[in-house]
Formats: C-alpha cells, structure tokens, sequence
C-alpha cells in the first residue's frame, strides 16, 4: 500500500525564519504516527502544508497521493483536520457549527457520531461564546474525526481535554487505525505518543533527527539504571566501567550505562549501592537523548 | 474671495439647497436616500463589512478553521463577497421603492415619484457602493489588521467627501460620481449613466479578481 503522506525535501520559509529544513518523511497508510519535537521544531508548519494551509517554498509533499499544494482540495476533501490553537465562531450554537464544518464531507461516521458526542458530552444547544477551553477543543476535535475520511490530522489533540475524554480519545484513535484510516497527530505528552502511536518522527529546528517505531526508537535509546548509593559514587570510577550519571532525583541516580550492559552490571558490585532497577527505556528517553534535555523518567 | 471661503463647504451646500428648491421633493429624495444616507452610511456599511471577510477572520483566528474545510478558497472568498455585496444592495433598493410608493400614500407632498427611476437610482447607488465595498474587500484579503483597515477606508472617504463639498477641488472627489445632479439626472431621464455604471462594474470585477488571486496564494 503506498504511503499516505510523502514528503520529499520539504522547505518553508516565513521571511528569514525557516520553519522547515528539507525534511524527508514517509507516512504509512493505515497507522497512528506521531509528530514530536519542541516548540517552533516546524510540526505544526508541517501539518499545515498537508492541508493547503501553507505553501511550502521548496521540496514535494504528497497526502492520499494528491500533490501539494496545486491538489489541496482534493486533500482537504478526504482529510479530517484539528488545528492547535485556532478560534471558532462563537455566535454559532454547538450544533451549528457542527453542521456547518461538517458540510462538504462526502460522508460522516455515523457509528461513531453518539459515541463521541456521549464521551465529550457537548452542550450543543448552547452558543460557543458560554464554552470553556476545553470544550471548544472537545468540539473541534468532533469536528475533525467525525467525517468517514481515510486521513486525520490532529494538531495538539489533547491539549485542554481532561483525563477521561482523553482516555476515550485514545480509544477512538485505536478504533480509526482498525479501520485502516492514518492519523497523524503532533503531541508533547509523550506518554500517549508512546501509548497510542505507531511511529515517531522528531523534528527540531526545522530538520527532522529521527523517525521509526515505538519498538525501533527503545532499542535505539541509551539504557538507564536507577540506583541509590550508600555513600556519593565516584563519576571517574563509574565511567571506567562504562557508567555514567544522567540525572539525579534526591538520592536516586539514573546512570547511563555507556558501554556493555552486562560489565557495567559486574562493574557496580564494588560500589556502595543501596537499591538498583532496571529503567526500561522510554520515548521520553530518546526526547532528552535528542534535545539534551535533562530527564530522569520513572521504571516501567 | 478668501481661502477660508473658497474651502469652506458653504457654496456646496447652498447649490446643495437651491436645487432641492428648484427641483422639489424628487431633489430632496435624492439628497437624502443617496448622497446623504447610502453615500455616508453606506460607506461605512462597506467598510464594515469588507473588512470582516479576510482581515477580521486573520485577527479572531478562525481562518484556519474556515481554509480546513473541504472547499475551496475560490468559494470561500465569493461567498464571503456576494453576502457582503446583498447586505449593502437590498438595504438600497428596499428602502428606494419604499420611499418612491410612500410617496403616493402621503397626500402632502403633493408630487409623484416614479418607482422606475427611483430603482434605477439605487441600482447606480448600489455600485457605486458595491465598488467602494470590492476595493476594500481587496484590502482585507491583504491585511490582518481589520481596524487598520476599516479606518483607512473611512478616512479615504471622509476625506473625498470634504473635497466634494468644496467647489474648486470637487473633481477629485469620487463623490461625484454618486451625487444629487448625477441621480436627478436618472430620475428625470429614465435611464443609468451607461459608460460610468459600466466602468464600475469593470472596477468591481478587476478589483475581486485581484482579490481572489491574492487569497489564492496567501499563507495564513
């Protein structure tokens, strides 16, 4: 089955600014794929030229196998879409606007319709202008995965939903993938990026580091272990055996065993060590891996 | 003849008020259905309403939601025009045939207006409008600033109103192309000023498809 999204060379430039640097990405169709990176990586740039929203000033990008953006309707007609932070028309009723950004659609997912509408119990009677964030968020989302399209594009999907609506959200995103449909959505939790996606592409800076699966990405990241000592360990003597301190929570250490596995293992039975786990590794492991960012995540 | 005298809009308005004297009440309808109410209010309306159709949506952030939609820009942007556009004509037109059948129910004006004319005056009105409404259409499309934009557009117009109204400097006014001699000379011929009506029609065209394009191509 040929990919759902294609992108090739893909460049975007605002002025001096460069969102996107020549990013190259494949989307298989049928899976959930996540978008992950820091604020102003170029995610949200990316999403945005997928559904003719953008122009990109340099490279190719396919959705569905239509070509963008001289094909962007086309796209459009068959895509799903949640912006991150984009304002509705509040003088509308709920049920309004629903209808209204439903229109045009060749078809909507009539089975799930209820099922969605019950989980964010939406008060649709009611003009947007009385919602809260979050439900404005919980309405555009409606808007965006109701229609029986074989793409999804989710920008920030559960950012201002609370713990149950995202639980069944994850669930709906479950129940789409059964149904062949891609979704493709940017989140900062990696935790439901890790729970919920297929693959993981990271963009920074407008480049993109790495893409793979959730399985590709474990094996590729640095393993930890998480140990308390009885009295402070000596980093020079943990390096020589292949250890090295990641962070630090109170008096657990993560170590970031460098070298073999099984000789850093041998190697701290001459230290002083109190309490040992092993950290199994997680997205969030390879995020700070990429960005240098300091973490000490929790064992599995 | 002082200056403070030959810019003072006093020469005008009693041209203004002579011809209304001379001309009776079809005179005065003219001056205050369209050179006062639409060329005025009208303006504004056209403002107003134009820089909702791009620049408001850019500022409210709902643009983006409205471009994700399955259609296309083209539509998008033409429907946003002809709502616009009906909102300043029907107004024109409704409240032109009312004045002219009012007229037959209200004994003490003692002339008739005929409603043909009349309607013939509005449409006029009503590109005339339609045009001050295509050029700041065009202006929205381009900005994200819709109170920047409204109050160009009225500044724009104020200011060739007050040229208008000052005899040597009235021929750099587009008012005058939608003034009282202009409109009584369709009520009393019958007939649109041809070549100037199709002029606006060219202006209103060159000036949506300037729009277009650019809506087209823009990133938003």
């Amino acid at each position: 089955m040929p990919p759902a999204v294609e992108i090739r060379r893909l460049e975007k430039r605002f002025g001096r600014r460069t969102a996107l640097a020549g990013v190259d990405l494949d989307i298989p169709a049928g899976e959930v794929f996540g978008l992950v990176g820091p604020n102003g990586a170029g995610k949200s740039t990316l999403l945005r030229i997928l559904v003719g929203v953008v122009r990109p000033t340099g490279g190719e990008a396919r959705a569905l196998g239509y070509r963008l953006p001289e094909e962007s309707l086309a796209v459009r007609r068959r895509t799903g879409y949640l912006p991150a932070d984009a304002n509705l028309y509040e003088r509308m009723r709920g049920a309004e606007f629903l209808a209204f950004a439903l229109n045009g659609y060749s078809a909507l997912d009539r089975s799930l319709e209820r099922r969605l509408l019950e989980a964010f119990d939406l008060p649709l009677r009611v003009r947007i202008r009385a919602y809260s964030h979050g439900m404005k968020r919980k309405l555009a989302l409606a808007c965006a995965l109701l229609p029986d399209v074989p793409l999804h594009i989710l920008d920030e999907p559960t950012e201002g939903l609370d713990p149950s609506v995202r639980i069944a959200l994850l669930d709906v995103l479950r129940e789409l993938r059964s149904r062949g449909r891609t979704v493709l959505l940017s989140c900062h939790d990696l935790a439901e990026v890790e729970r919920i996606c297929d693959r993981v592409a990271f963009l920074n800076a407008g480049k993109l580091l790495d893409c793979d699966t959730i399985e590709g990405i474990r094996s590729k990241t640095a393993r930890f272990l998480r140990a308390t000592f009885r009295t402070e360990p000596d980093r020079g003597a943990l390096a020589r055996v292949g250890l090295a301190i990641a962070g630090r929570e109170g008096e657990v250490h993560l170590l970031r065993i460098e070298g073999d596995p099984s000789a850093a293992l041998r190697g701290l039975a001459d230290f002083p060590v109190a309490s040992l786990e092993w950290n199994r590794p997680s997205l969030a492991d390879l995020y700070a891996q990429l960005y240098g960012a300091r973490s000490c995540s929790s064992a599995a | 003849m002082p200056l403070w005298a030959k810019i003072a809009p006093l020469q005008a308005v009693r041209e203004l008020l002579e011809t209304i004297e001379d001309a009776g009440f079809s005179a005065y309808l003219v001056a205050q259905q369209f050179f006062k109410a639409a060329n005025s209010l009208g303006t504004a309306a056209a403002a107003l309403f134009a820089t909702g159709a791009v620049a408001r949506e850019v500022e409210n952030r709902t643009i983006e939601f409205l471009l994700t939609r399955p259609w296309s820009r083209r539509r998008i942007l033409a429907s946003k025009f002809v709502a616009g556009a009906l909102a300043l004509v029907v107004p024109i037109v409704a409240s032109s045939a009312s004045a002219a059948l009012l007229v037959r129910v209200i004994p003490d004006i003692g002339e008739s207006v005929p409603v043909g004319p009349i309607l013939l005056a509005s449409a006029h009105c009503s590109l005339f409008l339609v045009a001050i409404y295509a050029a700041t259409f065009l202006g929205s499309t381009l900005s994200s600033d819709a109170n920047r934009m409204a109050f160009v557009v009225l500044g724009v117009s104020t200011l060739s109103f007050a040229l208008y109204m000052v005899n040597e400097v009235t021929h750099y006014s587009f008012y005058r192309y939608s003034d009282v001699p202009t409109y009584l000379r369709i009520l009393r011929e019958g007939r649109l000023p041809v070549g100037l009506d199709v002029a606006l029609v060219g202006v209103i065209g060159a000036l949506y498809l300037a729009a277009d394009r650019i809506f087209a191509r823009r990133d938003f």
